[in-house]
């Protein structure tokens, strides 16, 4: 069962995420959009954290989120976004809508570890 | 090398020694990069770049027996957006009618200064504000180093196109838009030299036999990266004109030739180009090209270009984990 899932439409990202956050003994789970990580979400009710991109084909990060706590009626999945926006409105969007945390890209797993690990609880 | 003045590449087929001279001399001053014909056939130069903001040719006959109005009514065919200059002994006389949409203007050696006011009407017309050059050049190094890991980026003075030959096998294009500018932001490159990158070990797809999905994978990081920087640090509206204003505008249709490698957004203005050389560390690849072109086709208004210095002071740096 994975306790994190890593949503990004750019194989690098997945990989790189995936890879660091193996290394330290995590189990991730991956989607390449946010209709496939929705998906996701409805079949593995143990995922702890979802770390997502905002920019996507098909359905865009916010929008996933919006439906994990609306539509899946979520609300206990934790969730950051990790994407090139930095905009304070389209974070606000981001809180509004029960995202927790926010990394702006490139990705530097030695910085977010003990948060991401917090999150988990692992 | 790196460097912020606003250069451009020009093609010269000149016979005259003395012309060679004050073409010479021209070029350092104007910031303009001088290709001589010297050991190559002019059209051979064409096939190479395709990156020229300009070309200057010369009425008299060359060597091998072609006058520059006969080398000039070739290279309009084949480039037709490439603005040509032609020197000549006296204006005195006009061209020759079937000659005259041929070249851009013509000049004399007597008064460069001819020559100096179509270069800026044709080549230089468009300003571009130094922090935006220099944020994209630091941007683009950033991405590049991050998706490409153990490499040495080298990124030439920034240049004017007015080519729109498309460079390699493979380009990627997204919008930029704000309220000051909307435009489209190229990459284009070879397919080998970043496949073999990715062979090597320097990308996170880890895959000693990559195809061309890898490819397009990593170009595709590398274009989002540097559309988010730019969009973080020159597009945040500062609440003034209101979002669905910027989006919300005409478009035209890009226009792309796949056979002659031809791209048009429908404007006559040069393009903005950033060349860079991304060399592995270790030399076990060969180097790789990319070509970066920003076209504001749509609207260009650099008068209100403002750095975001604010929303970057309010930022937490990239990398860290902001919580809410």
């Amino acid at each position: 069962m994975a306790q994190i899932l890593v949503v990004d439409d750019s194989a690098t990202v997945r990989n790189e995420v995936s890879s660091f956050l193996q290394q330290q003994g995590l189990n991730i789970e991956t989607a390449v959009d946010g209709k496939d990580g929705l998906d996701k979400l409805k079949r593995d009710n143990g995922i702890k954290l979802v770390i997502s991109d905002v920019n996507m084909p098909n359905m865009d990060g916010l929008t996933m989120v919006e439906k994990v706590r609306n539509e899946l009626g979520n609300k206990v999945v934790n969730i950051i976004m990790l994407t090139t926006e930095s905009d304070p409105r389209m974070k606000e969007r981001g809180k509004a809508a029960g995202v927790k945390g926010w990394i702006v890209k490139p990705f530097n797993g030695n910085a977010v570890i003990g948060g991401i690990k917090k999150l988990v609880g692992a | 090398m790196e460097s912020n003045n606003i250069v451009s590449k020009v093609l010269i087929h000149e016979i005259c020694n003395d012309a060679q001279g004050y073409l010479k001399s021209f070029c350092q001053q104007q910031n303009l990069v001088g290709l001589k014909d010297t050991t190559k056939s002019i059209m051979d130069i064409f096939h190479l770049h395709t990156d020229l903001g300009a070309a200057f040719l010369c009425e008299g006959i060359d060597a091998d027996g072609n006058s520059g109005l006969e080398i000039g009514t070739e290279i309009r065919k084949m480039r037709p957006e490439l603005p040509l200059f032609l020197r000549r002994e006296s204006l005195e006389t006009p061209l020759p009618e079937q000659y005259a949409s041929v070249f851009a203007g013509c000049y004399t050696t007597d008064n460069m200064q001819q020559l100096k006011e179509l270069v800026e009407s044709h080549l230089f017309s468009t300003f571009y504000p130094m922090p935006l050059i220099r944020g994209i050049q630091e941007l683009s190094n950033e991405a590049f180093h991050t998706t490409i890991r153990n490499v040495r980026v080298e990124c030439d003075s920034p240049y004017m196109v007015k080519d729109q030959v498309i460079y390699g096998e493979l380009f990627s294009l997204i919008p930029l838009e704000s309220h000051w500018c909307r435009g489209f932001m190229m990459l284009q490159t070879t397919e080998a030299e970043m496949m073999s990158m990715i062979a090597h070990g320097n990308t996170s797809l880890g895959n000693e036999e990559p195809s061309f999905r890898d490819v397009n994978h990593i170009l595709n990081e590398i274009t989002n990266m540097v559309w988010g920087g730019i969009k973080s640090r020159f597009f945040v509206n500062d609440g003034t004109v209101a979002d669905d204003l910027i989006g919300n505008k005409i478009h035209v249709p890009i226009l792309v030739n796949h056979g002659r490698k031809f791209i048009s957004f429908g404007t006559t203005e040069p393009h903005l180009c950033f060349r860079y050389t991304i060399q592995s560390e270790t030399n076990d690849s060969p180097p790789i090209e990319i070509y970066q072109k920003l076209i504001f086709n749509l609207n260009w208004q650099p008068e209100l270009f403002k750095e975001c210095e604010q929303a970057t002071d309010d930022m937490v740096d990239s990398g860290e984990l902001e919580f809410f």
